[in-house]
């Protein structure tokens, strides 16, 4: 199950301007990373990726990494779902917040993720790299402010491809749980799964700060239990 | 002649008990020649009023001196002038203190009630204007009373400030409205940028008050609950300070006790002094702030106080983030696999 769009419209601005960039800039540097020769990637994904063992041992870029591996992406279906997820929640969540505190949240979020994979694991010595975290912020987010907004997804039924709308409630709720089993699992037996579950959760754990970032009028929509 | 006449008449009134018309007879005299001594005697007990009685006394006693009767008249009217005007003075301070025990039961309406009916009255001191000035909704009217208010208390710092505040509104309705947004009166605000919108010349202000007056009449529709500024900067403060917060927890090895790093900490108060200014330049706020360092006297923040108070803000959130990133880079500089 895929999203596409958000089928609502946006109330306080027209373009998402900050989405827009990340995506650009997201995209830009995957371009970049398929330019480099495999060394000098390996190079730039263990230097500027965030490893939770260098962290704890005060070693590395440290907090250089925790704001580059959000930045950095493993191949273009990496860098497409993500964007994918950023385009559809990241939207709207820009719309209540403006541009530069949804900058400051997405940041926020990323921080949180990698804070959470340094204190799950703090003995893992491989980089992580990816906006996943940060997205899945961006998507607690959503899920805080629009639980009742209505995602057009993308299903396959044996080959035969369909779009219902899906209230946003019931699919993050479907991507969080998804999270949790993999994630226990990872804490409890070290099983490496290559994807940063706790990332995600940790990610979505900032969605908790999200009233900070508001503009004044989506702050007294959302205190007022009427459409932020 | 016509004075003598007239003279005659008047007191030909008086003996057939027509004291009404006697009296405008004597002030037709008193206006011919105001130095007719009789006339203004027959006043002095014909005037309703006690301060005309004792105007009418000192009158004759300005053209005859040795009239020692009235003389002794017009102290006895001093004297009860005293009476009445300690009397009213009681009265009218009983009726603050009821007012006040209105305001504190939240009877708002009331209360301006009964101010407005002492005002009106003439029975008033300072109290009975400063909490006219206070309860009133109409800028003519809290105007008014902090002029009254100053004629009893020219010392009055605070009451010339708000003045002076209120009639640079007056002055700017815009400013005016959005304070009204501000405290969450909305009709006020609908009616100021209202106001605001006749006076503009230009069509892309008018065009903002439109959208705003849309926004507003959406909130009201809505029933949106007024959040105070004070919120909105306590709120819009917090973002960068936790974000820095974060960093550094990553910068000590999420171990702050035994990495102190006691610059950076220090950092951390820089970033939230920062994003107080920011948020406090963001959020159309009233605080003292304003009216502190950039002497202004609406207290809301001109567009270049704002400018200034961003920009500010903006470098103290910087400054300590750059630092941090500068140790990063240094310590990363340091390293190899």
């Amino acid at each position: 199950m895929l999203p596409i769009n958000d089928t609502e419209p946006n109330r306080y601005s027209n373009l998402p301007y900050m989405t827009i960039t990340l995506i650009v800039v997201n995209t830009v540097i995957l371009i970049w990373e398929l330019t480099l020769s495999e060394d000098v990637l390996h190079g730039v994904i263990w230097t500027f990726g965030i490893t939770p063992s260098l962290i704890w041992a005060r070693q590395g870029a440290g907090i250089i990494s925790a704001i580059t591996c959000m930045f950095l992406h493993g191949g273009i279906s990496h860098l497409l779902g993500n964007m994918l997820f950023l385009w559809v929640f990241g939207r709207r969540v820009e719309d209540a917040c403006g541009s530069g505190r949804y900058l400051m949240y997405y940041l926020l979020a990323g921080t949180t993720a990698s804070l959470m994979t340094a204190l799950t694991m703090p003995h893992d010595t491989v980089p992580s790299i990816g906006a996943s975290g940060a997205i899945f912020g961006v998507v607690g987010a959503y899920f805080v402010l629009y639980p009742s907004g209505r995602i057009r997804t993308l299903w396959f039924i044996t080959f035969i491809p369909t779009w219902p709308k899906i209230r946003a409630f019931w699919f993050v709720l479907y991507y969080l749980i998804i999270q949790i089993l993999p994630a226990i699992d990872s804490y409890m037996n070290g099983v490496q799964y290559g994807i940063g579950y706790w990332a995600h959760l940790g990610g979505f754990f900032a969605c908790i700060f999200i009233p900070l970032f508001l503009r004044p009028e989506a702050f007294a929509r959302y205190m007022s239990d009427v459409p932020v | 002649m016509r004075e003598d006449n007239l003279l005659q008449q008047a007191m030909s009134a008086v003996r057939a008990g027509h004291e009404l018309t006697a009296r405008d007879i004597f002030l037709e005299v008193v206006e011919i020649n105001p130095r007719n001594e009789t006339a203004w005697m027959w006043l002095t007990g014909l005037l309703d009023d006690l301060d005309d009685c004792i105007y009418a006394c000192e009158q004759v006693l300005e053209i005859n001196p040795t009239n020692i009767h009235v003389s002794q008249y017009r102290d006895q009217l001093l004297i009860d002038k005293k009476k009445q005007q300690e009397a009213q003075r009681l009265r009218v301070e009983e009726q603050v203190r009821h007012v006040r025990e209105l305001i504190k039961v939240n009877k708002r309406g009331e209360a301006l009630d009964l101010v407005r009916g002492l005002a009106q009255n003439g029975e008033v001191n300072a109290d009975v204007w400063r909490l006219l000035a206070d309860l009133t909704p109409e800028m003519d009217e809290h105007s008014r009373a902090l002029e009254q208010l100053l004629a009893f208390t020219p010392g009055d710092v605070h009451a010339r400030q708000e003045l002076e505040r209120l009639q640079h509104f007056q002055n700017n309705p815009l400013e005016f409205a959005a304070m009204y947004e501000e405290q969450g009166n909305i009709e006020k605000a609908i009616e100021m940028y209202g106001i605001a919108a006749l006076k503009s010349t230009s069509k892309r202000e008018q065009n903002r008050i439109y959208w705003k007056t849309v926004s507003l009449e959406n909130l009201r529709q809505e029933k949106i609950a007024h959040i105070s500024p004070a919120v909105s900067i306590a709120r819009l403060t917090a973002g960068p300070p936790l974000l820095y917060f974060m960093l550094l927890l990553i910068h000590v090895g999420m171990n702050p006790v035994a990495n102190p790093e006691l610059l950076l900490w220090f950092g951390f108060f820089l970033v939230l002094l920062g994003g107080f200014m920011i948020a406090l330049a963001s959020v159309r706020s009233h605080h003292r702030l304003w009216s502190l360092l950039f002497k202004d006297v609406s207290s809301g923040g001109t567009p270049t106080a704002r400018f200034f108070m961003s920009t500010t803000g903006w470098t103290l959130v910087s400054l300590p983030f750059i630092l941090m990133f500068l140790m990063a880079y240094n310590r990363l500089y340091n390293f190899s696999f």
